[in-house]
């Protein structure tokens, strides 16, 4: 079997187990595993899950920050036609609670040596620790015995690899059920659109719980007999050391990682960063306000390609080409290969080319649907296969712009405001590290509330931002309230949680 | 004149309490893990000048680890280490 014939995503470690056996595939804080070791590891874990009572079509919840050993728990799941179902130990005892609830799962395991949230929630959980071969310290939970295992499909590309719990940045959490061809579609051709090949070694920062860590990070190093250099969490400082020191060649991470290193260089007064291994830095999951883009390509001496995915897509939809002249602006590049998209305006009908319209994608990539959520995956997904993102876009020839999301409009004095544009102009000013706007009901009207979080030690005071705001904005689209905070409150998927802030808002509405 | 660990450990209880605490300074026992818990991503950064400042001393990107500031009593230690090294 070759990495491009895997069906599942637990094979593609197989074929280079062969070709390079003693090859780095994964690296950590703790040590490293080659391919044949990891081949070795996903097969005796996967026995002493088969002896924990974990059956085909169960789901198993793993808890833990990247390390190897949620890795190979992840894959020897997957390789029992069991569904993993990553979870970022961020989250709170309620929230885990809620996903455990949800997708029923037959046994939580905590992977505990690098995060001490999963330590933590495995004590309180009542999940003994226990040293499991290769492993390490592993929490077990409970066997439940009252769950019972989902149909195995007759095909195994349709079997689902991956269950995936998302917030998005409203709503509940909803269990996104990718199969093992979403997964691979979206790892191979993410591979190579990068010309990813085993020299490589790729910086896994993004968690696993993650969509972008777990298929394009994760799976495509692994497929492409690279090596993944996997953090339990990001810091600028180790960031650089390890970019450094690895001689890792290809980094991915979200806008707020970047604006760190920014952050990081002018601590350090670095004018530029000297790293003659990378070749590629990328990111994904938000915004990538065009200022911030340039000042990390300044310091990076690299081109910043910008993608855009979301969870229920794999995640690829769009992604600037590696090989494409460098731009200034902030498009997320043409779209990924074997990804059909339309634009639609409110009533469903087609968007004048150039106009935005709400983005509609259709492929391989797409879900196969909500986890025991039939009416939400239909509203989701139309007969025809179409997804709707529930993102705002335009073309630019084939070159997609998002300019916001559908649920995230503002409509103020009758005219739309996109909190996306608001917040690009705001995470210019050269003391902002980031902001947030959202809408607030107003009794006629709707009105503009801008969170916005100021560098350290920056003397940026509202009335400075306001006026700044007012140079670049219409009328209509200036924040009415601006509010400074020390940090913003973030999803576990490093997004920013703007539901919090929108009840902050309300919350707020006798002072401001 | 050197300072000693307990003014040093004051002052690392009082910045981390009021940046990152809220002030609730009972949430910080001496071996509270600090990196990856109370410390976010952009507090890393916000440690090292701090203690650089405060200290008048220079702290290498390599000594940024799990160990050196793992709680406040590593921390407490890793500096005094730096001040003697200084003399």
């Amino acid at each position: 079997m070759n990495a491009s014939a895997a069906t599942r995503i637990s094979d593609v470690v197989k074929p280079w187990a062969d070709r390079l056996p003693d090859h780095k595939a994964i690296v950590d804080p703790n040590g490293s595993w080659s391919y044949r070791e990891l081949v070795a590891v996903i097969s005796q874990t996967a026995e002493w899950l088969r002896g924990s009572g974990v059956r085909a079509g169960d789901r198993v919840m793993i808890v833990g920050e990247n390390c190897r050993e949620f890795a190979a728990v992840l894959l020897a799941v997957a390789s029992l036609d069991a569904w993993p179902v990553p979870v970022n130990p961020r989250l709170s005892g309620r929230e885990i609670d809620a996903v455990r609830d949800h997708c029923q799962a037959r046994r939580v395991i905590y992977t505990t040596s690098v995060s001490i949230h999963a330590t933590e929630h495995a004590k309180h959980h009542g999940a003994p620790l226990e040293e499991v071969r290769d492993l390490g310290r592993i929490g077990l939970g409970p066997l439940n015995e009252n769950v019972q295992p989902e149909p195995i499909d007759a095909e195994i590309g349709t079997r689902v690899a991956a269950l995936i719990y998302t917030s998005g940045t409203t709503g509940l959490p909803k269990g996104v059920m990718l199969t093992h061809d979403n997964l691979l579609f979206s790892a191979r051709g993410a591979a190579k659109i990068r010309s990813l090949n085993s020299e490589d070694r790729l910086y896994g920062i993004l968690p696993l719980s993650h969509i972008v860590g777990l298929s394009i990070v994760f799976l495509g190093t692994l497929l492409s007999g690279a090596t993944v250099y996997l953090e339990p969490r990001f810091d600028p400082v180790a960031a650089r050391v390890a970019l450094e020191r690895e001689r890792i060649t290809i980094m991915l991470g979200v806008p707020s990682m970047f604006s760190l290193f920014l952050q990081y260089a002018k601590m350090r007064k670095v004018q530029s960063f000297e790293f003659p291994a990378l070749r590629i830095i990328s990111c994904s999951g938000a915004p990538l306000p065009p200022a911030i883009k340039s000042s990390v390509e300044g310091l990076f001496g690299l081109p910043l390609h910008h993608g855009y995915g979301i969870t229920e897509c794999s995640p690829n939809i769009a992604q600037v080409r590696v090989d494409a002249p460098p731009r200034a602006d902030n498009s997320v590049g043409p779209m990924f290969p074997g990804v059909e998209a339309k634009l639609v305006g409110p009533g469903g009908q087609p968007v004048p080319v150039g106009e935005v319209g709400e983005l509609w994608v259709r492929g391989p990539n797409i879900m196969k649907g909500y986890y025991r959520a039939p009416d939400e995956t239909a509203a989701a997904i139309d007969a025809e296969g179409w997804f709707n993102t529930r993102d705002l876009a335009r073309f630019e020839e084939e070159n997609l712009f998002i300019v916001g999301r559908t649920k995230d409009l503002i409509i103020r004095l009758g005219f739309n405001v996109y909190p996306a544009e608001v917040e690009a102009v705001l995470n210019a000013h050269p003391s902002v590290v980031q902001s947030a706007v959202v809408g607030r009901a107003t009794q006629e009207d709707e009105e503009i509330l801008a969170f916005v979080q100021p560098a350290t030690g920056s003397h940026l005071t509202e009335t400075d931002l306001a006026e700044y705001a007012a140079k670049h904005l219409a009328p209509y689209k200036r924040p009415s309230h601006i509010l400074f905070v020390s940090t913003m409150p973030m999803t576990p998927s490093g997004k920013v949680a703007k539901a919090d802030l929108a009840k902050i808002a309300d919350d707020m509405r006798q002072k401001v | 004149m050197q300072m000693q660990a307990t003014e040093i450990e004051q002052e690392i209880r009082n910045f981390l309490t009021e940046k990152f605490l809220f002030g609730r300074s009972e949430a910080l026992s001496d071996d509270t893990p600090l990196l990856g818990n109370v410390i976010d991503s952009q507090g890393v950064i916000e440690l090292v000048v701090f203690v650089q400042e405060r200290f008048t001393l220079t702290v290498d990107d390599e000594e940024v680890t799990t160990d050196n500031f793992a709680t406040v009593k590593s921390t407490v230690a890793f500096i005094e280490s730096k001040l003697r090294g200084r003399t």
